[in-house]
């Protein structure tokens, strides 16, 4: 059974007095806004939060749309000329589509840095400076597309261009006389990419040929010291080419969708040193091809019991040429001749699942997978796993729905050893996490509440186990478990709260050898992560003419982290209180005034960030830790169309 | 006789009104929120592919029947909506059963909600379909994902005034895939690389769980270590590197290179992979 149009009996419709005068043509809907801003937060990390971090600073904000006979063009701006900030022009007729985006992203890791060494153009000179850690991101992006029904068939080709722009500096290490040096890095890379295709949907099949393309370049790729060495290579600049073919064919009570994506990616990059190449080679030759082939049939057996069966591979190639390197390790005399490895891996993963109506308001999902990994030149070349999963919804119960989910998975697979080109040196009880042999138990309870229409709570608790049994030394247990609630009341049409909290901890055990023979000491990692906060609005005010809202968060983030024998780590926290009260106002039926202030109390520490000259022989960027006090205030003039 | 089977006899039967949507408007255009749909394209009269261009209000709602005057029901959506998510999902298909949409009737989302759980048809701005009000729509329901994005480090997707510079669906599609997790892109690494290039290579020294799976270091919704990292070195590196030697020693708050600064990464900086001739141990 369906309400599908396509299957509508329209033998009856006669709409020659269907005139629609009662119907109204908006033409232009929506608003526009011009926000000034002010902030003030004496350290930059603040424009994580705030979006900006200048005193001064005037944004658009825009949710627009137009419409003349067929043809629509919808404008979507926040915070455009801000740090932080986006905007999106698009363009829709009947046949004809344009798209025309931008999108500014400030990330900033740390404020006021005092580097010792700085890097112009390709050297890295001792030269003490301040730096700010920070990435800033610039997209542009540019789409058209083209749609008409011709043979009773769906066609639709589209052509997509997408400019990244990442500028900035980041916090790296290199080695100088044998003594690591932290220092910043200059960021300036672009990312190109482009995507084309042609889709076309008939009344029970759907298909799409596409392309898409990817272009990195780097600017800063090589590092050195003086004339005396080749100290970092920064990514190369790469390629990368993928074609698809996706299909589904809809029979009446099943589908059938498949797709298969052919790939490659390309590295010539020159070397930013040959020491050590073999003669007349000057770059990689890169080149990986990858394909995947997916295949997913479901059937629907009733109204109640769906099935559902999907193979999915991957294999990738690396086909890059093995040559033998003469490795120079900071010391020319210690040179060793050693291969490049080029890492080959396929995946084939088997899913069968199913979804069956219990009863009215109880439903039962369950699946099974099993998952074959094989990976060239590691020290456990196939790993297999088994996982089952289940999960119960009830809502046949007023006012109460409740939610139980649950995995169990089971991963094992070759022969665990050491493999000459990769681990040679490494003790043969050491199980590396993502190839060991795992055990992996999940669950979820989950209760919604709703006593009566204007108050709705949510309470969910979730343990997740992972048990490395034959993990001698490496990672051998993992704990993640917690709870959050929220809560929701709408005590009146003006007046509504709501609350929230969590609290999570993930608990890590591992074993290491300093013998190197059997485990002789064990770390532990307690990670532990809160959250909580509340907020309300009163709306209606002065005859519907104010709204007002606060919202007050928390949030704390904190890893502890001990080893036996040993003084444990230092503090490593984060945490913030966040404000946000805000008041709209209506000036006219078509202007309205919003202010927005917000406020941070943020801090963080590490201990392992220490000031320079702190170790012998280290040379770090001193403290990063941030502890501020931020304030930003903005005032928004809104039409409203 | 249930709600649903009248509806679906109804449908079935097509006893269409004669006067369309004016004879819907004559009681329920003083409802603000029936009259919004004239805001979006939904209710454009104009564009042939609109459903007002259809059948009008009926092209969504089901033939009127005696809905005036005896009321007889009419299709619902929502929550409370008076049939089953399937058949107001089968409503939304009739227009949008797209090569975007190809995998919703095996996606999660198809189960557990239903189209307009997530959008909004009445408007002229549904919220899903703006980046700056997007995140907020699908935390409602992955609450345990908007935690991530408090943590000491995550990906810029709050809803605060500085982020929203990334949205889930830049990652996930919504109307499901045939990656895991519904991802846009075929892998985990592959979604990763559309912003990420840099990491993409292939270089020369490769390191095999970066290749393998960014995930196998990263929490990509969020952490409370630095980089979204699921453990900070030294201890993540000591998970998997155990050689005779520094990798082997335990360390503590030991004021010491090995976990001082960048710990592991003072020296190993190039963790990613190195493209450079004597970068066989990710040094340079």
């Amino acid at each position: 059974s369906s309400l599908n149009l396509s299957e509508a009996n329209l033998e009856r419709v006669n709409t020659d007095r269907w005139d629609c005068k009662r119907c109204t043509v908006v033409k232009a809907s929506g608003e526009l806004g011009v926000s000034a801003v002010a902030t003030d937060a004496d350290n930059a990390v603040a424009a994580n939060r705030l979006g900006e971090d200048s005193e001064g600073m005037a944004a658009l904000q825009a949710d627009l749309a137009y419409q003349q006979q067929g043809d629509r063009i919808r404008v979507q701006a926040h915070n455009l000329g801000m740090e932080t900030g986006h905007a999106k022009v698009d363009a829709k007729g009947q046949n004809l589509g344009l798209t025309l985006g931008y999108q500014s992203q400030l990330s900033v890791n740390a404020d006021e840095v005092q580097t010792q060494y700085q890097v112009a153009g390709d050297q890295l000179i001792a030269q003490p400076g301040e730096v700010t850690l920070q990435s800033k991101r610039e997209r542009f992006e540019l789409g058209t597309d083209y749609q008409r029904n011709i043979w009773r068939t769906d066609w639709r080709t589209y052509a997509e261009y997408a400019y990244l722009e990442q500028t900035g500096a980041k916090a790296t290490s290199t080695n100088l006389n044998k003594a690591p040096i932290n220092f910043a890095r200059p960021i300036d890379t672009t990312t190109q990419s482009w995507e084309t295709g042609l889709q076309a949907a008939g009344q029970s099949w759907t298909g799409e040929l596409s392309y898409q393309g990817s272009l990195f370049e780097n600017d800063h790729q090589a590092l050195n010291d003086g004339d005396k060495a080749s100290l970092q290579a920064g990514a190369p600049g790469n390629e990368s080419h993928q074609v698809s073919a996706l299909g589904q064919y809809r029979f009446a009570s099943s589908h059938l969708t498949g797709q298969l994506v052919k790939g490659w990616m390309y590295q010539n990059d020159n070397y930013v040193d040959t020491q050590g190449v073999p003669t007349g080679i000057t770059h990689l030759n890169g080149e990986v091809e990858t394909l995947d082939a997916r295949l997913r049939y479901s059937h629907k057996l009733s109204r109640d019991f769906k099935l559902g069966m999907k193979v999915d591979y991957r294999d990738r190639d690396n086909k890059t040429p093995i040559q033998l390197f003469h490795s120079v390790n900071y010391d020319p005399q210690s040179g060793q001749a050693i291969e490049n490895v080029a890492l080959d891996t396929s995946r084939t993963a088997y899913q069968l699942d199913g979804r069956y109506r219990l009863a009215k308001g109880l439903v039962a999902k369950g699946g099974y997978q099993y998952i074959e990994k094989e990976q060239s030149d590691t020290v456990r070349e196939q790993t297999d796993e088994s996982r089952f999963f289940a999960s119960l919804d009830y809502t046949a119960l007023a006012n109460w729905n409740f939610g139980l989910d649950a995995e169990y998975g089971s991963r094992d697979g070759s022969a665990y050893q050491a493999s000459a080109a990769t681990s040679e040196e490494d003790n043969e009880l050491l199980r590396k996490y993502h190839l060991a042999d795992r055990d992996r138990t999940k669950f979820e309870l989950s209760v919604t509440h709703t006593p009566w229409q204007q108050l709705s709570m949510d309470l969910r608790y979730h343990y997740a186990e992972d048990d490395y049994g034959n993990s001698e030394l490496g990672l051998t247990e993992s704990k993640d478990y917690g709870y959050d609630f929220s809560l929701s009341f709408q005590a009146n049409d003006q007046v509504s709260f709501h609350a929230f909290g969590a609290q999570q901890w993930i608990e890590s055990t591992q074993a290491g050898s300093q013998s190197f023979s059997s485990a002789d000491w064990v770390g532990e990692v307690e990670d532990s992560f809160s959250y909580i906060g509340a907020g309300t609005r009163y709306d209606g005010l002065m005859q519907d003419r104010l709204a007002l809202g606060l919202d007050y968060s928390f949030n704390e983030s904190e890893s502890d982290t001990s080893v036996s024998g040993q003084t444990p780590y230092g503090d490593y926290i984060s945490w913030s209180h966040n404000v946000h009260l805000y008041a709209e106002y209506a000036l006219t039926e078509h202007a309205t005034l919003k202010a927005n202030y917000r406020y941070e109390r943020y801090y963080d520490t590490d201990y392992a960030e220490v000031g320079n000259g702190v170790i012998p022989g280290l040379t770090t960027l001193g403290n990063l830790a941030s502890d501020y006090n931020a304030h930003q205030l903005m005032l928004t003039f809104s039409y409203l169309m | 006789q249930d709600i649903e089977s009248q509806i679906l006899q109804k449908f079935q039967q097509g006893a269409y009104s004669k006067k369309g949507a004016d004879s819907c408007l004559m009681c329920h255009q003083k409802d603000a929120k029936v009259m919004a749909l004239f805001d979006g394209v939904h209710g454009n009269l104009e564009n042939s592919n609109s459903p007002m261009a259809k059948l009008q209000c009926e092209t969504c709602h089901g033939p009127q029947g005696k809905h005036k005057g005896k009321n007889e029901p009419m299709v619902t959506f929502g929550a409370n909506g008076n049939v089953s998510a399937e058949l107001q999902d089968s409503v939304c298909l009739s227009c949008h059963q797209d090569a975007e949409r190809m995998a919703w009737h095996d996606s999660l989302h198809s189960d557990d909600a239903s189209c307009v759980g997530c959008h909004d048809i009445h408007t002229g701005s549904d919220p899903v379909l703006n980046r700056a009000s997007e995140v907020a729509v699908c935390t409602d329901c992955h609450q345990q994902q908007q935690q991530d994005l408090y943590k000491r480090s995550h990906h810029p997707l709050t809803t605060q005034a500085g982020e929203g510079s990334m949205v889930c669906s830049d990652c996930h599609n919504p109307h499901g895939s045939l990656s895991d997790a519904s991802l846009t892109e075929v892998s985990v690494n592959d979604t990763c690389y559309q912003c990420h290039a840099d990491k993409r290579g292939p270089v020369l020294w490769e390191h095999q769980p970066v290749v393998d799976d960014c995930r196998s270091c990263h929490n990509v919704h969020g952490s409370v270590n630095d980089a979204m990292l699921t453990r900070k070195a030294p201890m993540l590196c000591q998970s998997c590197h155990a050689n005779d030697g520094h990798a082997s020693r335990a360390y503590g708050d030991d004021d010491s290179a090995f976990t001082g600064g960048d710990s592991c990464l003072n020296c190993h900086s190039q963790i990613h992979g190195s493209n450079h001739p004597s970068g066989q141990l990710l040094q340079r």
